[in-house]
């Protein structure tokens, strides 16, 4: 995804071995979406926007161990899940405050953004990454396969399927 | 047209439709990007679940319980002469089941029985814990087991022989290499159990151990000539003729050699033992002779309580 005059992630990676803190950030503005809608996949919404700074916190600090610089969106999004799945785990252990927060105002555009994410939230299981990768990240079938591990064939029936679904769901604000 | 569609999806086209709809999704605002250089403030460790903080402990003390189970189901070995060698379950002075204790001519070896008493194994032996059913016991390969059992407790100690059961008391089994050998009781009673028949042997008496079997029990204090009469017995291939001093030379006191015999012995044999008994001791005036001949257990087990050497039930 990065344009041919960007650094790619082989040589961020490096940088941010060396401790170049402006290395993180470009690591952080081409793959947050990527790690945001791979958490949008397996948690509420509102407790997605913190964890995603987690997983680049704790891929900081874990850096060095990656040895292969271009493997690093396949190295964060199994951060993403592993942390998605302590969060499920701990969730269980703990008491839910049930006092509801103020909403906060929302424009017309997030508030769309965000029924989006709410009705790819609704799919089954099965389906909601590859949706979340395809309509929040903008990844294409063959940068899904390879980020989630599943085959072409998957990825395809996962979109095909999901897609019907979604349009069924969003029928009414399609027209809008 | 459906694989179009597919085909579209798959290399990241989309009608426009959805195409609105992916539009409409990346407006979903990303969180600021993290505060690289602000000062980590690094959580404690996660609190271990439950499972995480318990598991350990109960696997601890499940090892532990273990331990103390195998511990609690070996018995100590104490070297009362010599280097007494433990072999097979055995470690730190304890021997467990299947565990063996050998001693070489200079020693002996005092083994504990947890609950029911304790076994001295002389020189030259060897010994190996087993049990038989539920009931711990050794077996005697050869040298001599003397053997200390509580009241209302039991100890089995087998041979190639047969098998005597310590029904409390004290008593001492003596083989050699080839099975020979003689069980002698010192106090209480013991039961032998030995080529399809059962022993019964109050203290002072004894009977020999051979290949064939156990021979009858006699009084460790008997005379002399009685003893020679009743050997002369012992032996498998004896004639009729051969019971003749043994039935002449014996006393009131022996009429528990005279019982043992009964089985052992057929037709004018039996009936003599038989008669010789009853004009020895007072035998139970309702048990016909007949029934005795024949070999009924409840007349055998009448016979037996008229000869004051304890009730037959006490043997079992």
């Amino acid at each position: 995804m990065a344009h041919e005059d960007e650094p790619g992630d082989d040589a961020l990676v490096s940088a941010a071995k060396r401790g170049e803190r402006a290395a993180f950030g470009a690591l952080y503005r081409r793959h947050a979406r990527l790690v945001q809608a791979v958490l949008l996949a397996r948690m509420p919404r509102d407790a997605v926007d913190d964890l995603v700074q987690d997983v680049f916190l704790q891929a900081m600090d874990g850096i060095r161990s990656l040895r292969d610089g271009s493997s690093f969106p396949s190295w964060i999004v199994t951060i993403a899940r592993r942390r998605a799945a302590d969060w499920r785990r701990r969730r269980r252990e703990t008491v839910e405050l049930t006092h509801d927060m103020p909403a906060e105002p929302k424009d017309e555009s997030r508030a769309r953004a965000e029924e989006v994410v709410a009705a790819i939230a609704s799919l089954p299981e099965a389906y909601r990454e590859t949706m979340m990768l395809r309509f929040v990240a903008g990844l294409d079938g063959p940068e899904i396969a390879a980020r989630t591990g599943l085959t072409h064939g998957s990825v395809r029936v996962n979109l095909h399927r999901g897609t019907a679904m979604l349009r069924a769901k969003l029928g009414g604000l399609r027209d809008a | 047209m459906r694989e179009h569609f597919d085909d579209q999806l798959w290399q990241g086209e989309l009608p426009p439709d959805l195409e609105r709809v992916r539009v409409w999704a990346a407006a979903l605002p990303l969180p600021a990007e993290p505060r690289w250089n602000a000062p980590r403030i690094r959580l404690a460790a996660r609190p271990a679940t439950r499972a995480q903080v318990w598991l350990p402990w109960a696997a601890g003390f499940l090892v532990l319980a273990g331990l103390g189970l195998i511990v609690r189901d070996t018995w100590r070995v104490e070297a009362l002469s010599g280097r007494p060698a433990l072999s097979g379950m055995a470690f730190a002075g304890r021997v467990g089941l299947g565990g063996a204790v050998t001693t070489d001519e200079t020693s002996r070896a005092r083994l504990e029985v947890p609950g029911r008493g304790m076994a001295i194994l002389g020189p030259g032996g060897r010994v190996i814990r087993g049990r038989r059913g539920v009931e711990p016991g050794l077996r005697l390969e050869r040298g001599t087991l003397e053997t200390e059992v509580d009241a209302r407790q039991r100890l089995v100690i087998g041979t190639s022989v047969g098998s005597a059961v310590n029904l409390g008391g004290e008593c001492t089994v003596a083989v050699n290499d080839s099975g020979r050998g003689r069980l002698e009781v010192a106090r209480g009673h013991v039961k032998l159990e030995s080529a399809g028949r059962q022993d019964l042997l109050p203290a002072g008496y004894w009977a020999p151990l051979a290949s064939t079997g156990a021979g009858v029990p006699r009084r460790a204090d008997a005379s002399a000539s009685f003893l020679a009469a009743v050997a002369l017995t012992d032996n498998p291939a004896c004639q009729a003729d051969d019971f003749t001093p043994l039935l002449a030379q014996a006393s009131a006191s022996d009429a528990i050699t005279l019982w043992h015999l009964l089985p052992r012995v057929r037709g004018k044999v039996r009936r003599q033992v038989a008669e010789r008994m009853a004009s020895l001791v007072q035998v139970p005036e309702d048990v016909a002779i007949e029934r005795v001949l024949a070999l009924e257990p409840a007349a055998l087990e009448a016979w037996w309580n008229a000869l004051g050497a304890g009730r037959y039930e006490d043997f079992r």
